[in-house]
């Protein structure tokens, strides 16, 4: 009997905890018949559902209210902060970011600068290409002092290659700049034979062969046709890079400002 | 333009995207943080607040009911409101010779008799007092249920917690709200008594 009251007590504590549920039906079929079995037995519990189930209603009765104002928002009470980030640096890449545009300002403008004002290599003389005109009038002029000093005409070929080779001695030179115009208006393959150290060229031969300077063909000696390349040019291209990137590196540290 | 529309202009940045939904979900908002907090400008405030904090947290949403992420930042709103009410009781003059808070104006309108209209002000009065007596977890589970009808499925999304957890805070506090009321039985308007 004493068994039979404790679980008839367990079940009506249960039964009790269920009721909010119960009267929501938010039971399970199992808890639903715990509940009605409990009601059927205690007058204490269904008057506990009763006031419950008014409590309830009055709860449900409450008004509903109208706000004070309306809470749209401002782009004021947003600010910035709320806004959606554009790409942002973190703080430390930041700083860099202002650091190297500074440097970057500084190293474009002198690079821009010195591009004006930078001096021709030596060795870059002497592979441009000259005014054909004045230098054949140079090897005239040579040839008649050599008549009159040793009274044996020189090659006209042998001084080109001896005048090659004083301004411009090493051999790797068309590795650098593959077809300057001769450097005394001789015709490439000249040129080739001149610079190129020819053992069988003796002194009879270069005696009997006294060529008058070749003229060339004018476009030969345009630079437009002659791929050469530039170096001065990189300055300024790496300034304007470089620029591009700092004013890169400055968006960004604003924006993340 | 519909919600998952808006949501997603909002979530771009358009502002007056997200100020339509705020339109939409205002007065849910508002009701449900009168009811937790009992105070108008502490309600108002909560709202301004929690409609600021999920401008700022649209990024978050991934999904799922607005709605009911919506009112889990009010409801977050409302604790916060209330830890900080705790911390600074109202001291105003106001506030101690007026005595209590006034019923805010309700949005339907019942055209009742004065006196019955007065006996219904009074029982509104004494049920969100008796509201404001319950431990905040029951209080904003019992709002939600019973002031603003949602399920149980949407309160456990809305606190974050369990059904088993929403089906017990519910209960406790519907039964202690019960006792409360049943201890001011003569106070309740005649037929409302419990």
């Amino acid at each position: 009997v004493a068994q039979e009251k404790n679980e008839s007590q367990s079940n009506s504590e249960q039964a009790r905890e269920l009721l909010s549920a119960y009267l929501d039906g938010e039971v399970t079929a199992t808890e639903q018949a715990l509940v009605e079995h409990a009601l059927a037995a205690s007058s204490e519990l269904r008057e506990d559902l009763d006031t419950l189930r008014q409590t309830i209603t009055l709860i449900v009765g409450l008004p509903k209210v109208a706000a004070p104002r309306p809470f749209t928002l401002s782009e004021a009470d947003i600010g910035p902060a709320a806004r959606p980030k554009a790409p942002s640096l973190p703080a430390w890449m930041s700083s860099w970011a202002m650091l190297t545009a500074a440097l970057v300002c500084v190293v474009a403008g002198g690079g821009l600068f010195l591009s004006g004002t930078f001096p021709t290599p030596p060795s870059e003389v002497a592979l441009a290409p000259q005014p054909i005109e004045s230098r054949a009038t140079e090897a005239e002029e040579d040839l008649a002092l050599m008549a009159q000093t040793t009274g044996t005409p020189k090659s006209f070929k042998e001084e080109v290659t001896a005048e090659s080779d004083e301004a411009a001695p090493a051999p790797d030179r068309r590795a650098v700049s593959p077809a300057p115009v001769g450097a005394a208006g001789v015709a490439p393959s000249q040129e080739a034979a001149a610079v190129s150290p020819t053992p069988a060229r003796d002194a009879s031969s270069a005696e009997t062969t006294i060529l008058p300077p070749t003229p060339l063909p004018v476009e030969a000696a345009t630079p437009a046709e002659v791929p050469t390349f530039d170096y001065n040019i990189l300055l300024p291209l790496t300034g304007i890079a470089l620029l591009l990137f700092a004013g890169l590196g400055a968006w960004l540290a604003k924006h993340k400002a | 333009m519909d919600e998952p529309q808006l949501i997603s202009q909002a979530q771009k940045g358009s502002l007056a995207a997200f100020n339509q939904l705020v339109m939409a979900y205002q007065g849910t908002a508002y009701n449900v943080a009168y009811r937790v907090i009992g105070d108008q400008e502490a309600a108002a405030d909560a709202c301004q607040e929690a409609f600021l904090k999920a401008y700022r947290a649209l990024k978050q949403y991934q999904g799922g009911s607005f709605k009911s992420w919506l009112l889990r930042i009010v409801t977050n709103a409302c604790y916060d409101q209330l830890r900080h009410t705790k911390r600074r009781p109202a001291t105003s003059l106001e506030d101690l010779t007026e005595g209590g808070e006034q019923e805010p104006p309700a949005l339907t309108s019942h055209e009742d008799r004065p006196e019955e209209h007065l006996l219904r002000e009074e029982l509104h009065e004494m049920l969100q007092a008796g509201i404001n007596q319950l431990p905040e977890d029951q209080r904003v589970v019992v709002v939600l249920s019973d002031a603003q009808g949602f399920s149980y499925q949407e309160i456990a999304e809305i606190i974050n917690q369990p059904l088993g957890t929403v089906k017990s805070r519910l209960s406790r506090g519907r039964r202690r709200l019960r006792d409360i009321l049943m201890q001011q039985r003569e106070l309740l308007p005649e037929q409302y008594r419990l």
